[in-house]
């Protein structure tokens, strides 16, 4: 039986803030949490600022989850999707541990070795015989065993599961960027087909270490970093834009069915009213120019919440800082929203907090919902001017109250995985 | 979305793995009960108990039919899975067909994390010689060196979703996809949302895939931590096996017309968790309960068993549930060794395999000692096979069942 989709619970944890709340704050008042690593840039990582959880924060998690629960010992991204899932289970007042129908969707890429540990298992390679011995490495007493699995995507999953007694549908989407929005949109498809009554959706993700943000950058894909205040290197659909910030963070929502909220009282913070995910079946490390295979998911996901352009009051933007998937994005806003593209604003969170891939999408959709429980848009950092694909955009550059009751989120993925959600105010 | 009837049909794809990459020669090697095992190509620890495991070659661009550059940015579980889709393409008519719009042409693949090649064994050599003395050797700090060292593409080609996007690429699928991960379990878990794509109208036609972990030192280090190293039923096996999930009424006239067996569907599937504390036979019951619920029969219809990564505990669950005291249980894992999440589809083949051909195959004395050394296996024809389940279970407490019928015509 379909059924309407609520939000009664939020919680996040990223650079610089430790709740959702705070980090709405902190972009409202232009705060960017992007700043410099010092220790990455002690490594020789040249583009070193990132939106980075501090390690004394994780050390406090460390002591609150490692040391005292007695449970299974929990690696970077579980710690911060503890965190955050704790926070947002607080937040929706629900005693998670009695709801019978309940379902777990939590998307993390995956987590390279660190620097640390990659030098622990340089010590015990024998270049002579090319072997690493794995012996001594696993009986170092310095030495997590674990650290092995903290690259496994679904450790926090199944960290939560066990917290939270989940005994149904347990599921790690592992999409990329997309996979933070895929884990909402995933859950919120379960709910509504009646196949739960709640769901634990988020994500988390811990990219601001070495490995990572060597590759990234490698790669070309994170902006290169040549002394600017750090604040201001993120700048989506700006004319100045040259690559994304890599980000850490982990966000969560609880999902009800609107009957079991309404049937225990819950306070109502908006709805998952719609959702698409599709693959682009073009290249690997760009999506096709002109964004038709972005508007055709945008567009899906419209017409999955029953709704149409005309509906659509905002758009919280993939907005990488990328010159090609900014100019990609802008171009299916375009190419959808035609004559009403000039009025549709739009905004990129990503300009306060980086990139942070699969938690990005979570992290937008929980902003998103503050927007529409408080009826304001948030800016976005360091746009000053269009370049010709992006012109014409209707980019947010103040705080700005307005009536909102539909946002599209857009989380766009490597490999050309996309996924869409729509997100609407709760009913007065 | 135009919602598509509830019955999804499940057509065998292809299987990848050391036993061969047909179900013809599977089939034949689990009777034959054959080891097609190599050795180890990785350091491994000092008391690592297999000095051969199942491989296989790694494809190559004429092979995956990409360019050569193309292969830069791929692991080898990347090429596994584009291989292991290739393979089942050429088998399924229904996703290349033109006939259906990409946009209703789906993906979910189940794959572990990828391994990535860094540290490559150069990188660990240098560091080795550095890494006595100073807290933060130069090289860790110097660009050029990493460089050169690191794959250029290693920040994409690592990322589960680069192997979608080889397959969507290559067959041209738009339509709903999802990379699950990522150990066995999320074969299941990428076949039951495949499922749910099709009757939910996001899909016509789905590829659903299963690709194995690479054998390298890490992945011993995790069988290490697990004990894995003490059971013969999960010698590492690296492999790749999809099967394509339809809407029922795209082929039906046709295939009546051609007058081809009845098709199998799902009928029934459910999941589970075995949380620390939990009783390990109350929810293996449960989960069997719900599933055999949505199938719409009880245990005894349960016409053959396909375990995996179990140790085969929850055949006696089923068993007191009311299955046949013949049940005839598969158990693969001894013969084609552990594949991570290519091992439950490999064994979803084989049950779809069966079905079309009414024969199955069985251990005999399976559940009393699942090791390499007693394991033998008979093929029989089966009376009439309407149902077979089958079951994974990951590492940490993840359980699945999923229900095969056959449709009566």
């Amino acid at each position: 039986m379909a059924s309407k989709v609520v939000v009664t619970g939020i919680g996040l944890i990223c650079g610089q803030a430790m709740s959702a709340y705070e980090l709405f704050v902190r972009i409202t008042q232009h705060q960017s949490s992007v700043r410099k690593n010092e220790k990455l840039a002690a490594y020789g990582v040249a583009n070193s600022a990132c939106s980075f959880v501090e390690e004394s924060v994780f050390s406090a998690l460390d002591t609150q989850y490692n040391e005292q629960d007695g449970l299974p010992p929990l690696g970077a991204p579980a710690l911060l999707a503890a965190y955050a899932a704790d926070h947002a289970i607080q937040s929706a007042g629900i005693d998670m541990r009695s709801i019978e129908r309940k379902g777990l969707f939590v998307a993390c890429n995956k987590q390279s070795l660190e620097a640390e540990h990659l030098l622990g298992l340089a010590k015990h390679f024998d270049p002579q015989t090319e072997k690493v011995d794995l012996d001594l490495f696993l009986e170092m007493q310095h030495h997590d065993k674990k650290s092995f699995f903290y690259k496994h995507q679904d450790m926090a999953a199944l960290a939560l599961a066990e917290r939270y007694e989940f005994d149904d549908v347990i599921m790690t989407p592992g999409d990329a960027c997309a996979a933070g929005g895929i884990a909402v949109g995933t859950g919120y498809r379960y709910i509504a087909q009646g196949e739960l009554d709640v769901a634990l959706v988020g994500a988390s993700e811990t990219m601001c270490n070495y490995m990572p943000m060597l590759s990234f950058s490698i790669l070309g894909a994170l902006a290169p970093q040549t002394g600017e205040d750090p604040s201001t290197i993120s700048r989506p659909f700006d004319k100045g834009r040259s690559g994304f910030v890599m980000g850490d963070g982990s966000a969560f929502l609880v999902l009800e069915s609107e009957q079991h909220a309404q049937a225990r009282g819950a306070k109502i913070l908006g709805y998952v009213s719609g959702f698409a995910k599709q693959a682009e079946s073009w290249r690997i490390t760009s999506s096709p120019k002109d964004g038709s295979d972005y508007a055709r998911c945008m567009s899906d996901a419209i017409a999955d919440a029953g709704l149409s352009i005309g509906d659509i009051d905002h758009i919280n933007a993939h907005g990488t800082s990328t010159e090609q998937n900014d100019s990609c994005e802008s171009a299916a806003i375009k190419k959808l929203f035609g004559e009403r593209t000039a009025s549709i604003p739009v905004t990129s969170n990503k300009s306060a907090i980086g990139h942070s891939l699969a938690a990005s999408g979570a992290i937008e959709a929980v902003l998103s919902i503050i927007s529409l429980q408080q009826q304001l848009l948030l800016p976005t950092l360091n746009f000053t001017e269009g370049d010709a694909d992006t012109v014409g955009i209707n980019i947010v550059r103040q705080v700005t109250p307005a009536k909102i009751k539909h946002i599209l989120s857009n989380s766009f993925g490597f490999g050309g995985e996309n996924s869409v959600l729509i997100l609407s105010a709760a009913e007065e | 979305m135009k919602k598509n009837n509830a019955r999804v049909f499940i057509e065998p794809g292809a299987v990848y793995c050391s036993a061969g990459n047909t179900l013809d020669a599977l089939w034949q090697v689990l009777i034959n009960t054959q080891q097609n095992m190599t050795k180890l190509p990785c350091p491994a620890y000092e008391g690592w108990p297999w000095t051969e495991v199942f491989l296989v070659d790694e494809p190559g661009a004429t092979e995956l039919g990409v360019d050569r550059k193309i292969l830069r940015t791929m692991e080898k579980q990347a090429k596994l899975a584009l291989y292991g889709a290739t393979l089942a393409v050429q088998q399924v008519e229904c996703i290349a067909t033109k006939l259906i719009r990409s946009e209703q042409k789906g993906l979910y693949l189940a794959l572990p994390t990828v391994d990535e090649s860094v540290p490559p064994w150069s990188l660990l050599e240098t560091l080795h010689e550095v890494s006595a003395n100073p807290l933060q050797p130069e090289e860790l700090s110097s660009s050029e060196f990493l460089q050169r060292e690191i794959p250029a593409f290693f920040g994409l080609s690592t990322l589960n979703s680069n192997a979608c996007a080889h397959i969507s690429a290559s067959f041209d699928l738009t339509g709903a996809m999802a990379a699950y991960s990522p150990f066995a379990d999320a074969a299941f878990q990428a076949l039951i949302d495949a499922a749910g794509s099709i009757t939910q109208g996001e899909n016509t036609v789905a590829l659903v895939g299963g690709v194995s972990p690479k054998v390298n030192p890490q992945l011993l280090l995790q069988y290490e931590f697990w004990g894995w190293d003490k059971s013969p039923a999960r010698i590492p096996a690296e492999a790749s096996s999809f099967v394509v999930v339809r809407a029922n009424d795209f082929y039906v006239n046709k295939q009546l017309a051609m007058n081809k067996p009845a098709s199998a569907y799902v009928s029934g599937f459910a999941r589970g968790f075995i949380g620390g504390s939990t009783d390990k036979s109350k929810i293996y019951q449960q989960v069997f309960m719900k599933a055999l619920a949505k199938a719409n029969i009880v245990a005894a219809d349960i016409d053959w068993f396909l375990p995996y990564a179990t140790h085969n505990e929850d055949t006696r669950v089923l068993l007191g549930l009311g299955a046949k005291e013949s049940l005839p249980v598969l158990i693969s894992e001894t013969s084609i060794g552990f594949a991570g999440a290519a091992g439950p589809m490999i064994n979803l083949n084989l049950a779809l395999f069966g079905l079309q051909q009414q024969k199955y195959l069985h251990n005999v004395n399976c559940s009393i000692n699942v090791s390499a050394g007693d394991i033998t296996r008979v093929q029989e024809k089966a009376g009439v096979m309407r149902h077979v389940a089958l079951s994974v279970a990951g590492p940490e407490g993840q359980y699945a069942v999923v229900i095969l019928s056959l449709e009566v015509v």
